[in-house]
């Protein structure tokens, strides 16, 4: 793969100022202006709501759909204004896999996944060697000659995994892979994906809509809203320092660790003292700042809720604290946490409530929306 | 006596024999020739219809346009009709008025109208997903269409032409008033017009046997190719 002098390296595909609207009936923006590059090796994420546009915007990759406006640059080629010809000899360097996966029913599994080899005229004998190793890369020997209609779900996705893989792309596109298949499958076929990424060093770009799903393999994120791109960063970042009311609402719904007004409302029943808020960073040891902020102070300290998970393989998460204790001595407690550079959230005691900002927010933009 | 029971009494004359066989032959090659051209006709006219519909691998409007409107003028035109509008160009064509070419050449544009519903039917009813994992991998579209459409759609294909086998042994039997022979000639010469219902029966029981074999043979072939 060669690229053009004066490009950055590692850049795979660049989308610059790329619209896409459909004009069906009604006038749908599906892409607005996007511009961001997807490095090379890297598991890249676009998640967004249905209808965001992220679809279309995976699809203008491999030129499914076409762009309306605007360059992009796959393995250094200007991908809109490639003939059909040597687009589809562009394709074989862009492995796609499906939601609904897409397989040949009419073809066993190794014919499906030796189908790649078979348009690109490999002899029979080479095709039949590559869809078996492949086979037994997604670990799925044993169906070869089974028909797709007789396998689960996650076998399903191995099988659109390894005829992706067949024509050794560069780049690999998960449109919605997992979102058909119950959880521990799709943990199943994400781990098989970082397999993909980190073993063959395939460049994979994932489209979802399940946060949990950017939170498990991907390294960078992009935030898609009515066809823009709303946020963008590293999934740590983006997940540690949400900047849209979109973005944080998926990071709560893959989280859970921040209790909402309700279950606050339910806590303080039984926690009917100061309850903070106190978000976990991998750089400090939060739990540790919890000890020596409590020392000395007569204020106990019980851990009432939270959620602490992997984010890009560093841990990410808060925890909700119940503080018993002279108010001065709480007070005390959150100004060391503070100092000790913690994020703290005073939600304040049953009889002196404090409102959570965070879930205020995201209570006003639903209220608005609906 | 009851006289629906009379006309058995006519018997089978031992000449039927030979005309039954001749008769059958003949129907033999007009379903024949006709399902292979009319079928590959319609394969055509069919793939042709489904390729250039909005949103299709060949989208195009003037040619969905023009097929489709051919098609739906053709197809409900009542066979014995249509076989007596298209005389003079049937003459032009097979060069024969009457006899069998005479009416395969009818046959196989009706048959082709129909089969290119039932080809069209059958690739609308395939996974629109199976097209663009083709085109993600780099597929042409012809070969999309070509290569990896007909043998998804091969179940309802086999199907659809059984199907259409049966239409059109019905056609060859109404092509008799074009004197091409067949079964139905025979059973309306000399059963129906000469009273004689053992004669229908016989030619009846033909077709039926004819019927059941096609069909079970389609239906078993079909089932060898779904794997859903």
């Amino acid at each position: 793969m060669t690229s053009p002098p004066g490009e950055c390296p590692s850049e795979i595909i660049r989308f610059e100022h790329v619209n896409k609207t459909f004009t069906d009936g009604h006038v749908v923006k599906a892409v607005d202006d996007v511009t961001l590059e997807i490095r090379k090796g890297e598991i890249f994420g676009f998640i967004g709501y249905s209808g965001a546009g992220k679809s279309t915007l995976v699809r203008l990759i491999n030129a499914l759909e076409r762009a309306d406006s605007g360059s992009i640059q796959v393995l250094g080629q200007e991908v809109t204004t490639l003939g059909e010809h040597e687009l589809n000899a562009l394709r074989t360097d862009i492995g796609m896999i499906f939601q609904q996966f897409n397989l040949f029913s009419a073809r066993t599994v190794i014919e499906n996944v030796a189908y790649p080899l078979k348009l690109a005229k490999e002899p029979k004998a080479k095709q039949l060697e590559r869809a078996r190793e492949l086979l037994d890369f997604v670990g799925i020997s044993d169906k070869a000659d089974n028909y797709p209609a007789q396998l689960s779900g996650g076998q399903k996705q191995r099988v659109g995994i390894a005829r992706a893989l067949a024509a050794d792309p560069a780049i690999l596109l998960a449109d919605e892979a997992t979102s058909a298949l119950d959880p521990e499958t799709t943990r199943d076929v994400l781990d098989l994906l970082r397999r993909v990424n980190r073993e063959l060093g395939i460049t994979i770009v994932i489209i979802t809509h399940a946060m949990e799903v950017v939170q498990y393999v991907c390294d960078r994120v992009a935030v898609m809203e009515e066809g823009k791109v709303v946020e963008l960063g590293s999934t740590y970042d983006v997940f540690s320092t949400p900047k849209e009311i979109v973005t944080r609402r998926f990071i709560n719904t893959a989280l859970h660790d921040r209790p909402s007004p309700e279950t606050v409302a339910r806590l303080r029943k039984y926690h009917p003292g100061r309850l903070v808020l106190l978000r976990l960073k991998d750089s400090l040891g939060s739990s540790l700042a919890l000890t020596a902020a409590t020392k000395g102070t007569g204020v106990f300290a019980s851990i009432v809720f939270g959620s602490i998970v992997e984010v890009e393989e560093r841990p990410f998460g808060s925890v909700t604290l119940e503080l018993v204790g002279e108010s001065e001595a709480t007070d005390e407690v959150i100004r060391r946490l503070q100092d000790a550079g913690s994020w703290v959230t005073d939600l304040g005691t049953a009889d002196a409530p404090l409102e959570d900002p965070i879930w205020a927010e995201l209570m006003r933009h639903e209220g608005s929306e609906s | 006596m009851i006289p629906l029971l009379t006309p058995l009494e006519n018997g089978w004359q031992d000449a039927y024999t030979s005309y039954l066989f001749e008769s059958l032959g003949a129907t033999l090659i007009m379903v024949g020739v006709t399902l292979v051209v009319g079928g590959l006709c319609g394969l055509v006219i069919g793939l042709a219809l489904f390729a250039s519909r909005k949103g299709g691998l060949f989208a195009n409007k003037p040619v969905f346009f023009t097929l489709n409107f051919l098609v739906n003028f053709i197809r409900p035109i009542p066979f014995i009709i249509f076989l007596a509008a298209i005389r003079p160009v049937t003459i032009a064509v097979t060069g024969h008025s009457i006899g069998i070419e005479s009416a395969i050449f009818p046959m196989s544009i009706m048959c082709a109208m129909a089969t290119s519903r039932l080809v069209e039917q059958s690739l609308v009813g395939t996974d629109p997903g199976i097209i663009e994992a083709g085109r993600a991998m780099g597929a042409s579209r012809l070969h999309i269409l070509i290569r990896i459409l007909i043998p998804e759609a091969l179940g309802p294909l086999i199907l659809g032409y059984v199907f259409l086998i049966i239409g059109i042994l019905d056609m060859s039997a109404m092509a008799g008033a074009v004197g091409a022979g067949g079964l139905g000639n025979f059973a309306i010469q000399w059963g129906h017009n000469k009273y004689n219902y053992l004669v229908v029966w016989v030619a009846l029981g033909i077709i039926i046997v004819m019927v059941q074999i096609v069909q079970s043979f389609g239906n078993w072939l079909s089932r060898r190719v779904i794997h859903r």
